[in-house]
């Protein structure tokens, strides 16, 4: 038994519940999954497969295109969100402007609404003949012919994206305000005395120091997007170009197959954690040459 | 701050910018509730319209007094009290102890609990579901809260982590120089100083046990736990979906929250800034 | 102020918290029906030791008659009690998944026909030959077409109480217009009618290509009308760039780009092409029988009449499928005598007659006038010339396949020849992987 410090003894008690229940509820299924990725029949108790089943992923002639889907998707999803949000919480934040407590509610509520129902909702306005979108596009002299939002592989997985930015990009929004909001101010003041100007101030003091608050944003952002399935499967069921890993991992379980479904799962961590990885790199690189 | 042209306009620009932004977030909303008073013949009518030619109260009469939202309501309610208070108080205590105390694997652990947040749900479900079954939690609301703390204690552990980092530790310190125990610290200094925070992590967990679905899919078979987002499918049989009483019930469920949020989106601001910062 | 609150919803949530670990652990659960859950518990604490309890997964559209067998039962079998869990539309099938994958699974589930096979193959449900017989089951009864789709490696997996196929719902008004007294009975009459009512603006039909089930089944139609399969007899290869698939797939698309099927076809499930026609949209539909309740209710003044679907040179052949009630293998083991004696009692004639909504799998129940309506009657005409929907063992992984080029058809992505083609590599390389 090794021997405790001091420290280690004081930390106990309050380590101790959140890793039982972190054991039973992560840990354990975690196995789960891994075990079932490398092994046969789930059901009737198969044999070790070894590599069989991430093989078979690869043969899967929906994999490479649903690879590409994710990566367009969460590309898209991450990047615009972070712009869109930021410059809301940017706009917003400026001394201006009245009302800021409004505005912020008003839009956090994309956030807020339950996922089955934003999906079906935008599912109808998207729709080409009898869709509220296309109806008012056209009634302003936007567009002359309807746009085939969710059924041309040009216009879906646009469409499916702006729904998960429409939702996402209110909660960076939230975040980066909080960032903002601790911000010392004799920083700016000092800067604006050397005569620096906006977007000299936004690159070399906001940004840098809200390094932090954005690490977190753009991560839950990133791992949303990933492990999202449903609005997607609501909205174009995964036609059009728009099947993500996620669909796929969704697809294999209907199918009972488990031991593939616990594959895809299983790729679908490593991805996130890849992405994760690579940001987390670049965070604490510039961290270190600070 | 100067005023000047530029700034007016600029401030103009922007307010149009937000408000635009405004009518795109509430542009679904809205089309909810118009849907909601219109009668069945009326929702799939061309060309689509807002205002309703024949509103009516009927769907909202419906899932009110004929449905089994008031009771999912009343379960999603629960469920997520629940599994916020847990995930406060199980990811708060272990967010305490990563930040204040030196052990092996801290860096591990906590770098552990992020990443469990990345864990995709689909899969999760058959092994919580042979979890549960084996302890008899199968269909109850307890059960489904135990469950959701997979998605609400990860970040509630980080966050909190962070912001017990940026609480000084001089401050502990010196009330135990002045002879406090743990506890007293703890609950003198220490819970009132995060109560913005609390409320931040707390909102985020709850909203995202309100609106969870793949947990409560196979963890529900009844009403007796059954929540609102699984309740929402009750209309929509192998034959017709009701959508009049859908968006009436997604009206009903979506309202209550949003007033909540407003009501104290000023302390989730606050706390989310406390938290977040100190990674 | 606002942190009072704030505190004060803390000992709030505290207690609540109490209250329910208190009385969460049990599989009961919810605080106000412990009081009855304790009676039940008691009361079936006795019966139990003699007769069993039966839990039984049922579709919210059957609400209504499962509880009237449930009273009904009990009522005969006062040492059985009966459990209903209802299931729906969206979520059953993942529902049912889990819980027949590990013990303390139902004893009675309510699926598909086509949902059967897979079960059976991954040895999820009981063999109901013999327990059935025993129950008292005239196994002979059943509709042969209906019993093959549950019966897997020469055992009955399912009793099936619903058997159905599409038909042709049409506005008898709109007809009239144009000249018709009763619908066409080929297809290329039917194109005929359509190019005439298309001078006028008038949408033919549509094609609920907007969801990946309602779309495949209608491109399955199409290729059996056309004497065609989707996979050869072995399930190693697909068979989709023959001739049928190819005239079963140009049928869809050329409807579409000549527009006697509505444009709006990629976005519409069965759902929507009900409302189109109700509203006048579209002058016919092809789809279940079902669908007559719900456009009595809404449509009341629409003046519709049905007929047999259109094919090649004469009737076209449509797809069936059905419900049926399956003992899953995990369930307890005292409980499967009561199971398969409440399976028994649904499958009987008469009480098939009650619960479905369409048409029963009995040959006796489906003789009764009821079933006769004029309404009714082109349905069962159809059921004649009907092939059972695909129950291959990878059906569920090659129907999204499918889906997806037959969206790229009909989107004018690519031509039909590439489409099938397409469908019939990725359908292979599926197979053999």
């Amino acid at each position: 038994m090794m021997k405790l410090t001091k420290d280690e003894k004081r930390a106990i008690p309050f380590l101790l519940p959140g890793l039982i229940v972190t054991a039973i509820l992560i840990v354990y299924p975690l196995f789960y999954i891994v075990t079932m990725s490398f092994s046969d029949n789930s059901f009737g108790g198969g044999g070790f497969a070894g590599i069989k089943n991430y093989v078979s992923l690869f043969h899967n002639p929906q994999f490479p295109k649903a690879i590409r889907s994710t990566l367009w998707w969460t590309f898209g999803t991450v990047v615009l969100s972070y712009a869109i949000g930021t410059l809301l919480a940017l706009l917003i934040n400026r001394k201006s402007i009245k009302l800021k407590g409004f505005w912020r509610g008003m839009i956090f509520i994309a956030w807020i609404i339950p996922g089955v129902v934003k999906a079906t909702t935008w599912k109808w306005m998207f729709q080409t003949d009898g869709g509220i979108i296309n109806y008012m596009l056209q009634s302003l002299g936007v567009i002359s012919k309807n746009i085939p939002w969710l059924t041309s592989s040009k216009f879906a997985l646009l469409s499916v994206i702006i729904v998960q930015v429409w939702s996402c990009a209110p909660y960076v929004m939230l975040m980066m305000t909080a960032g903002l909001q601790q911000l010392p101010a004799d920083l700016y003041e000092s800067a604006e005395l050397d005569g620096a100007t906006w977007y000299e101030k936004l690159l070399h003091i906001t940004f840098p120091l809200l390094k932090d608050i954005s690490f977190i944003c753009i991560l839950m952002v990133l791992v949303w997007a990933i492990n999202e399935f449903s609005l997607i499967f609501i909205m174009t069921q995964g036609g059009h170009d728009t099947t993500t890993l996620a669909m796929l991992v969704y697809n294999q379980f209907k199918v009972l197959n488990i031991n593939l479904a616990s594959a895809s799962a299983i790729m679908q961590l490593l991805i996130t954690m890849i992405f994760a990885g690579i940001y987390v790199r670049c965070v604490v690189k510039e961290d270190e040459e600070e | 701050m100067k005023r000047n042209t530029k700034t007016i306009i600029l401030d103009i620009l922007t307010y149009i910018f937000l408000a635009t932004v405004v009518v795109l977030v509430l542009m679904p909303l809205l089309w909810i509730i118009s849907t909601s008073l219109k009668p069945a013949i009326e929702i799939f009518q061309k060309p689509p319209h807002w205002i309703p030619h024949n509103p009516t109260v009927s769907n909202y009469v419906g899932v009110i007094t004929a449905s089994e939202i008031p009771r999912a309501f009343l379960n999603s309610f629960l469920v997520g009290a629940l599994a916020t208070f847990l995930a406060l108080a199980l990811g708060g205590s272990a967010g305490y102890a990563f930040a204040r105390f030196k052990f092996r694997g801290n860096k591990f652990l906590s770098l552990f609990m992020l990443i469990s947040q990345m864990l995709p749900l689909t899969v999760l479900m058959i092994p919580m579901y042979y979890m549960e079954n084996k302890m008899s939690l199968v269909d109850t609301r307890f059960g489904l809260a135990l469950a959701h703390l997979v998605i609400c204690m990860p970040l509630v552990t980080w966050m909190s982590r962070g912001y017990f980092k940026g609480i000084p530790k001089e401050i502990e310190e010196s009330a135990m120089v002045d002879g406090a125990t743990q506890m007293q610290i703890i609950g003198r200094i220490i819970l009132p100083l995060i109560k913005p925070s609390i409320a931040a992590t707390g909102i985020y967990a709850f909203v995202s046990s309100w609106n969870e679905f793949a947990l409560a899919n196979v963890l529900t078979r009844s009403i007796q736990s059954r929540t609102v987002p699984i309740a929402l499918n009750e209309f929509s049989t192998f034959f017709k979906v009701d959508w009049g009483q859908t968006m009436a019930a997604a009206a009903i469920i979506t309202v209550p929250i949003i007033v909540v949020f407003l009501l104290i989106q000023k302390q989730f601001v606050a706390g989310l800034s406390a938290g977040a910062v100190k990674g | 102020m606002k942190y009072r609150s704030k505190l004060l919803s803390v000992v709030l949530a505290s207690a609540m918290v109490m209250g329910l670990a208190a009385c969460g652990s049990s599989s009961a659960g919810s605080s106000s029906g412990a009081a009855d859950s304790a009676e039940a518990k008691t009361e079936t604490a006795a019966d139990e030791a003699k007769g069993g309890e039966v839990e039984w997964w049922t579709p919210n559209w059957d609400q209504e008659v499962s509880e009237q067998f449930k009273a009904e039962f009990e009522e005969a079998n006062p040492d059985i009690k009966v459990n209903l869990v209802i299931t729906d539309w969206d979520t059953y099938k993942s529902k049912i998944t889990t819980a027949i994958s590990t013990d303390g699974a139902p004893e009675l589930v309510t699926i598909l026909l086509t949902d059967v096979k897979p079960f059976a193959k991954k040895g999820l449900l009981d063999p109901m030959q013999e327990r059935g017989k025993a129950a008292g089951i005239d196994f002979d009864d059943f509709i042969e077409a209906a019993l093959d789709i549950t019966s897997y490696d020469g055992e009955v997996y399912g009793l099936p109480f619903r058997y159905d196929g599409s038909g042709v719902y049409y506005n008898v008004d709109l007809l009239k217009e144009y000249g018709y007294d009763t619908f066409p009975e080929t297809w290329e009459e039917m194109t005929a009618m359509c190019d005439k009512m298309l001078e006028n603006g008038q949408t033919g039909f549509a094609w609920p290509l907007g969801n990946q089930t309602n779309a495949v089944t209608r491109l399955v139609q199409q290729i059996y009308t056309y004497g065609g399969q989707i996979l050869n007899e072995d399930e190693t290869e697909a068979m989709l760039n023959n001739d049928a698939a190819k005239k079963a797939l140009t049928a869809i698309v050329s409807s579409v780009e000549s527009g006697y099927a509505s444009e709006s076809s990629l976005e519409y499930d069965n759902n929507a092409t009900r409302e189109a026609f109700g509203a006048g949209e579209i002058a016919f539909n092809i789809t279940g029988p079902f669908d007559s309740a719900t456009l009595d209710e809404v449509y009341p003044d629409l003046n519709y009449a049905t007929a047999t679907i259109p094919g090649n040179g004469g009737m076209g052949v449509t797809t069936a499928n059905g419900w049926c009630v399956s003992v899953p293998k995990n369930c307890p083991e005292e409980n499967k005598e009561a199971a398969y004696k409440f399976a028994a009692f649904i499958a009987q004639p008469e009480n098939q007659a009650r619960i479905t909504a369409t048409f029963p799998a009995s040959k006796t129940s489906i003789q009764d006038e009821k079933f006769a309506t004029d309404i009714l009657k082109p349905f069962a005409d159809q059921l004649t010339n009907s092939k059972p929907e695909p129950a291959y063992e990878r059906w569920a992984e090659i129907e999204p396949i499918i889906y997806q080029y037959i969206q790229s058809a009909v989107s004018g992505d690519m031509s039909v020849d590439e489409a099938c083609e397409g469908m019939n590599k990725d359908v292979n390389t599926l197979l053999n992987s």
